[in-house]
């Protein structure tokens, strides 16, 4: 093969770019880009192995954002109500009473699961977050995630707020405060035994 | 959920409420996976706060209950919905594979192998949640 006219401009290109090459090494790099072919698309055969990553925690929670858009709706979740009002009356009618025990009660919400109860806000500092009622979808450590009844999806922070839940007779107010905790270590946690500033009305 | 094992003083379980809220969750991820619009990630977050809840509280998970969450991405594995059963080669064994993520479990085929949880000289205690 013939050397172009322009050889010197690549040199000079080679000589810039890789200064500390030797003599031979460059003679070697200059009879390889005139020689040999340059392949500039390469099609790869075969299989190419993706990594499996465990996915973190910021995108399951955005997958399930916009999973839930879909699923907006007040009365596909009756179900969930229903296996959450007889899981509830499983734990406190304990022994096949017919009485509630009034201490048991108290320990026995502070540890139940609350995903699918019917919960509304009395209190709280933000004006519009007052009268707010849904069912509970997902619970973190500082917010609620709730379906309201004209089919949207809330987030309600915990802080700042009193949240009522009614059960056939009882009525549980819950003091969101003392409540910033996530809900698999709800079970350990002791709690103490004070009712906090009421947020101003 | 995790069977009792080798306790003498009858029918007094400890750690029922962590037990009862386990199989309340199990039920709602069932649940969640049967709504229109199927709804895949729901069900996930439902099987993750149930994995947490049992690490936390120091409760085994029964392996029949194990063998139905995927162990890469938690989806609740139901055959024809999320899954695919299939029965391969050289030694048999039935292979399935999770229709979210792609991870696969092989089991062997095998009239010899039994969980140990399985034998019935294993169980010592059955006892009942529902007491009604």
């Amino acid at each position: 093969m013939e050397e172009p006219k322009d050889m010197s401009f690549v040199e000079q290109f080679v000589k810039e770019k890789v200064p500390d090459l030797s003599e031979k090494k460059l003679e070697k790099q200059l009879l390889d880009l005139y020689q040999k072919p340059i392949l500039l698309l390469s099609e790869k055969s075969g299989k190419v192995k993706k990594k499996k990553q465990k996915k973190s925690l910021r995108h399951c929670k955005a997958d399930l954002k916009l999973a839930l858009t879909q699923n907006s709706n007040y009365a596909e979740y009756e179900p969930l109500r229903k296996m959450w009002s007889e899981y509830i009356r499983e734990v406190l009618y304990v022994g096949g009473k017919k009485q509630v025990d009034m201490k048991m009660a108290q320990e026995v919400f502070l540890k139940a699961d609350l995903h699918g109860a019917v919960i509304s806000v009395a209190l709280s500092n933000c004006k519009h977050l007052e009268k707010m009622k849904g069912t509970i979808i997902t619970e973190s450590k500082n917010m609620f995630q709730i379906v309201t009844l004209k089919n949207t999806i809330r987030n309600i922070p915990k802080k700042n707020s009193v949240f009522e839940i009614i059960f056939e007779n009882l009525r549980v107010t819950i003091f969101g405060d003392q409540y910033c905790i996530k809900p698999s270590q709800r079970l350990t946690k002791k709690f103490k035994n004070y009712i906090p500033v009421l947020p101003v009305v | 959920m995790g069977k009792k094992k080798g306790n003498q003083s009858g029918s007094h379980l400890q750690k029922k409420d962590v037990y009862q809220r386990l199989n309340y969750l199990y039920q709602a991820a069932h649940f969640a996976i049967s709504m229109q619009p199927v709804n895949k990630e729901l069900s996930k977050y439902y099987t993750r706060t149930m994995k947490t809840l049992a690490q936390k509280n120091v409760v085994r998970l029964h392996p029949h209950v194990k063998r139905t969450i995927c162990k890469h991405c938690d989806l609740l594995l139901i055959p024809g919905v999320t899954c695919t059963y299939r029965n391969k080669g050289k030694p048999k064994q039935t292979v399935v594979t999770c229709q979210g993520c792609g991870t696969f479990r092989r089991y062997l085929l095998n009239i010899d192998n039994k969980l140990w949880h399985d034998k019935p000289e294993n169980i010592a205690n059955v006892v009942m949640c529902n007491k009604s």
